[in-house]
């Protein structure tokens, strides 16, 4: 079983790194969301790709 | 044996967050800034876009009243 109270290299513990993990993860698929509508809009009302 | 740190959070028990987001986010940033740096310096569209309202064409002239006999 791991250890909830072992502090890694990093200085975080298994709970934290998955914590942190989960606002990265949140992070990038908004940033990919609103990327993915930039991408339509660049491609609808710009000479982009056409 | 295989660990209780595989999964990709375990980067964070291996990478320090301190070092790790900066350089995430930072190539991140480093990739959109090269890609619009390439579509500016390669298309002709982008960088008249960007330039915004600045007129481009002469305006029309005006229209003269048809001559009337």
């Amino acid at each position: 079983m791991p250890d909830p109270n072992k502090v890694y290299p990093t200085g975080l513990t298994l709970a934290e790194a998955e914590e942190l993990h989960g606002h990265v993860i949140y992070g990038t698929r908004v940033f990919g969301a609103i990327a993915v509508v930039a991408h339509i809009l660049a491609y609808l009302y710009s000479p982009w790709l056409h | 044996m295989a660990g209780y740190t595989d999964g990709e959070h375990g980067i964070w028990l291996v990478v320090p967050p301190s070092v790790g987001l900066p350089l995430f986010l930072g190539t991140v940033t480093l990739i959109a800034l090269l890609v619009h740096a390439a579509i500016l310096s390669n298309t002709h569209w982008f960088p008249k876009y960007w330039e915004g309202g600045a007129k481009v064409a002469a305006p029309a002239p005006a229209v003269t009243a048809p001559a009337v006999r």
